[in-house]
């Protein structure tokens, strides 16, 4: 009878240890469990000012960002060149685009700051970037161009998304660190133009409108 | 408290809360963005027709993601007077570069704009004297599975009310 009743113990302890046990493993195994709007959420890569970051859509390279408080449109399909003042400081950040399957009808531009808080793209320009048209294999060369509070210009990353008929789940995402952005305003005002067509990447290949 | 609530439903029960009027220069603020009207005008829009339009500062200060006009005009009631006449789906420009479309609010940002309503079907301008702005409380909901957001208004809730005389176009 003690041997018996040592071996239920034995089996109660180790009972409880398996419990114990499997417990943990699925308090641990929850951890992996990904949210609901994570699921569907776009599939960013993330790169840093000056490297090429691609997605399976796009790739993009940030090559300039330019601080200002005035910016000068040329060209604009609705009148002649005009300067326009920022509320805060103009964000004009110059950066190459490329498709990579298919033909993209513009991507949505955002400013991220290190904060979290978020900037659209202005969108009243023509000549922006945002409003191009890319096909494969055709890098443009251009600018989006994003409003700021100077004060809270901190550490911003640009955000580029693909979203063909506004719908952005699971879609190209691109996040681009800028580093520290000085957001003392340069004394000229930038001149805005338009996307030009850049197979070279040294700035000195055939210029084409390419918002025709 | 059963006597009490039949009390109250005898005689008639508590009277809907209708807070008075401000003047202009009031500034309305709710958790998400303070508008602040000053004059209103009849106006004619290239696409819209006829529209009452108001000058206005405002401000987002309630998110740190940019949140669309539409988001922002669902959370006003905005009236007609006389006839008591609602007006919606209000477009914004921004007094500094009237020209650019604005659709969305950005964040922590201050503007002068310029807000119109299209005037119902059967209003003319010449009828109109007033126009009342009311700021509902709002909150924000997130969509099914997560995915996206909107900010609506709490049903029945006021931050305060604006009366402005509709002047000269």
């Amino acid at each position: 009878m003690p041997s018996q009743s040592r071996s239920g113990v034995g089996r109660r302890v180790l009972n409880f240890v398996l419990c114990v046990g499997l417990i943990s493993a699925v308090l641990f195994v929850q951890r992996f469990i990904v949210a609901q709007d994570a699921l569907v959420e776009p599939v960013a890569t993330a790169g840093a000012q000056g490297s090429v970051v691609s997605s399976r859509a796009f790739e993009a390279e940030v090559t300039r960002v330019d601080v200002t408080a005035e910016i000068e449109v040329t060209s604009s399909v609705i009148g002649d060149a005009e300067k326009v003042p920022a509320n805060g400081v103009w964000v004009v950040v110059w950066a190459r685009v490329t498709a990579l399957e298919d033909t993209v009808h513009g991507v949505s531009a955002e400013l991220r700051m290190a904060d979290g808080v978020v900037y659209d793209e202005r969108g009243w320009f023509w000549a922006s970037l945002d409003r191009g048209t890319f096909s494969p294999a055709i890098p443009q060369r251009g600018a989006f161009v994003f409003e700021v509070p100077a004060d809270r210009l901190d550490g911003p990353a640009l955000v580029l998304t693909h979203r063909p008929g506004f719908e952005d789940r699971l879609s190209s995402q691109v996040e681009i660190d800028l580093g520290e952005v000085d957001s003392e305003p340069g004394p000229e005002a930038v001149i805005l133009t338009g996307p030009e067509i850049d197979m070279g990447g040294n700035g000195t290949g055939e210029a084409a409108d390419a918002s025709e | 408290m059963a006597v009490a609530v039949l009390g109250l439903y005898l005689f008639g029960g508590l009277e809907t809360a209708s807070p008075d009027p401000e003047p202009p220069g009031t500034g309305l603020r709710n958790i998400l963005y303070e508008i602040t009207p000053h004059e209103a005008a009849p106006a004619s829009d290239e696409v819209k027709g006829a529209v009452v339009q108001v000058l206005a500062d405002v401000e987002l200060h309630g998110s740190d993601l940019p949140v669309s006009m539409f988001d922002i005009g669902s959370t006003m009631d905005v009236r007609l007077f006389p006839g008591d006449h609602r007006v919606k789906h209000p477009d914004l420009a921004l007094t500094r570069h009237p020209q650019g479309v604005t659709t969305r609010l950005q964040p922590h940002m201050p503007e002068e704009a310029l807000i119109s309503w299209p005037l119902p079907d059967g209003v003319s301008p010449d009828e109109v004297d007033t126009i009342r702005i009311t700021v509902h409380q709002t909150e924000k909901l997130v969509t099914t599975g997560g995915g996206g957001f909107f900010w609506t208004p709490v049903a029945g809730s006021s931050v305060g009310t604006v009366d402005l005389s509709i002047g000269e176009g």
